[in-house]
């Protein structure tokens, strides 16, 4: 952020989960135009968030996001492997992502925890991945279920 | 389900470039967007809706539910997340069709509480009265986008509003037929004006000898219309329209047409005075500004 001290371009992060990793977190220069754009950090936190997860769910598994639904609040993510060639949301798994601005290793155990019991609350049929992105450390944790 | 596919494709398209518009802060924009969205989103969820293709079939119907609540269409919102549970979606898509039935339930049981009082206030309108239905589901659709949840006071005030933008249009389209009856040709339009402008005869008769645009322009600020409808019709600027209308006044002075005298006395006991934004000041001008 200009003029202001904050993370870094090239931050190492940690990938927990399902496929235990570590990556760097990089960037192009942030603008004013972009900080302006993005004042409302809840919806900053949660697109990054799925950006993030996005491309965790590409390098580390074998799908890739295929397809979108409108779920209201934001858009709901639809994985495929990658060179499928089913159409809309047959045989599909779900990308479930959530981010949080600035926590610990305990607040994204929590929200994972949380989001894990929403699924299996519902006796859920459809495969799912879930992601969870902290932007402070930084780090990220991926479920596959 | 490759028109399905398509459909559904553009109507995310749509949602993107909503979500951008809403970025800038063009809320009309957005809202326009989405309900283009909707649309095509609603379309794509029939299509599959009449095949057990399980997930896709629920999740286009959930996912143009949420856009028909979004877009302020309640009760399209609630027959399509019923839709939806009609065929055998996973479980939680199933949760979420339900939860966004309960929604559009509980926002139409809101309509129905207010509608009445919403009503009434366009039965009150003596020019409005007779289309107080639409309207005033017209205020709810508009109020629903913009305010959720719409308050009653909140609700009025967008009626208030939607009766504004009623009464403009009704204005718009009473000076387009208006405007109609002047087409360009100055055969038909002195045919035409000798019926439906009473004017003296001299008068018509020094019209069809004016410039085509002065003539209409006369014509029409005869009619009632304003200028800005004037301008409208004859796709000019509104301070052009003014000039028109000086133009004819000065030529119907120079050329001392007989009647051009009373009609001004008509005009000064203030016959023709129906311009919002300016009356016609006959044989002696008018003020810019």
């Amino acid at each position: 952020m200009p003029g202001k001290p904050g993370p870094r371009p090239g931050r190492r992060a940690a990938g927990r989960g399902t496929f235990p990793c570590a990556f760097a977190v990089d960037w192009t220069a942030i603008t004013r135009q972009a900080i302006r754009a993005w004042r409302d950090l809840q919806e900053a936190t949660e697109l990054g968030a799925c950006a993030v997860a996005a491309l965790l769910v590409d390098s580390l598994t074998e799908d890739t996001i295929v397809e979108r639904s409108w779920k209201g609040t934001g858009f709901d993510y639809w994985l495929a492997p990658k060179g499928s060639d089913e159409t809309l949301f047959q045989n599909r798994a779900r990308l479930e992502v959530s981010g949080i601005l600035k926590g610990n290793e305990k607040d994204v155990m929590k929200r994972l925890a949380e989001k894990m019991a929403q699924a299996d609350a519902t006796h859920a049929s459809l495969m799912k991945i879930v992601v969870i992105v902290e932007f402070g450390s930084p780090s990220s944790h991926l479920e596959q279920r | 389900m490759k028109r399905a596919s398509e459909l559904h494709d553009k109507a995310m398209a749509r949602i993107d470039h909503a979500l951008i518009e809403r970025a800038r802060g063009k809320s009309i924009l957005y809202q326009r967007n989405l309900r283009e969205a909707f649309q095509l989103e609603r379309e794509a969820a029939l299509l599959v809706a009449r095949t057990d293709l399980e997930p896709s079939r629920s999740v286009l119907l959930r996912s143009a539910a949420a856009l028909a609540i979004d877009s302020g269409e309640i009760e399209e919102a609630r027959k399509l997340a019923a839709r939806g549970l009609q065929g055998n979606p996973p479980p939680e898509i199933a949760d979420e069709l339900r939860a966004t039935l309960g929604r559009a339930e509980a926002e139409l049981a809101k309509f129905k509480e207010l509608y009445p009082t919403v009503r009434q206030f366009f039965l009150n309108s003596d020019d409005l009265q007779h289309d107080a239905n639409r309207l005033a589901q017209i205020a709810f659709r508009n109020a629903y986008r913009e305010l959720r949840p719409a308050s009653l006071p909140a609700v009025l005030e967008v009626a208030d509003r939607v009766a504004r933008k009623e009464r403009r249009a009704r204005r718009d389209r009473a000076g387009m037929r208006v405007a109609s009856r002047h087409p360009p040709d100055p055969d038909v339009s002195a045919a035409q004006s000798r019926r439906d402008v009473d004017l003296p005869e001299p008068l018509h008769q020094a019209l069809a000898d004016f410039p085509d645009q002065v003539r209409r322009c006369f014509l029409m600020r005869m009619e009632r219309l304003s200028f800005r409808q004037v301008a409208r019709s004859l796709r000019v600027s509104v301070d052009s329209a003014k000039s028109l209308w000086d133009e004819a006044v000065l030529r119907f002075s120079n050329l001392a047409v007989p009647g051009f005298q009373d009609l001004a006395a008509i005009d000064e006991g203030g016959e023709i005075k129906s311009d919002t934004t300016r009356k016609p000041m006959v044989g002696a001008g008018h003020q810019r500004g």
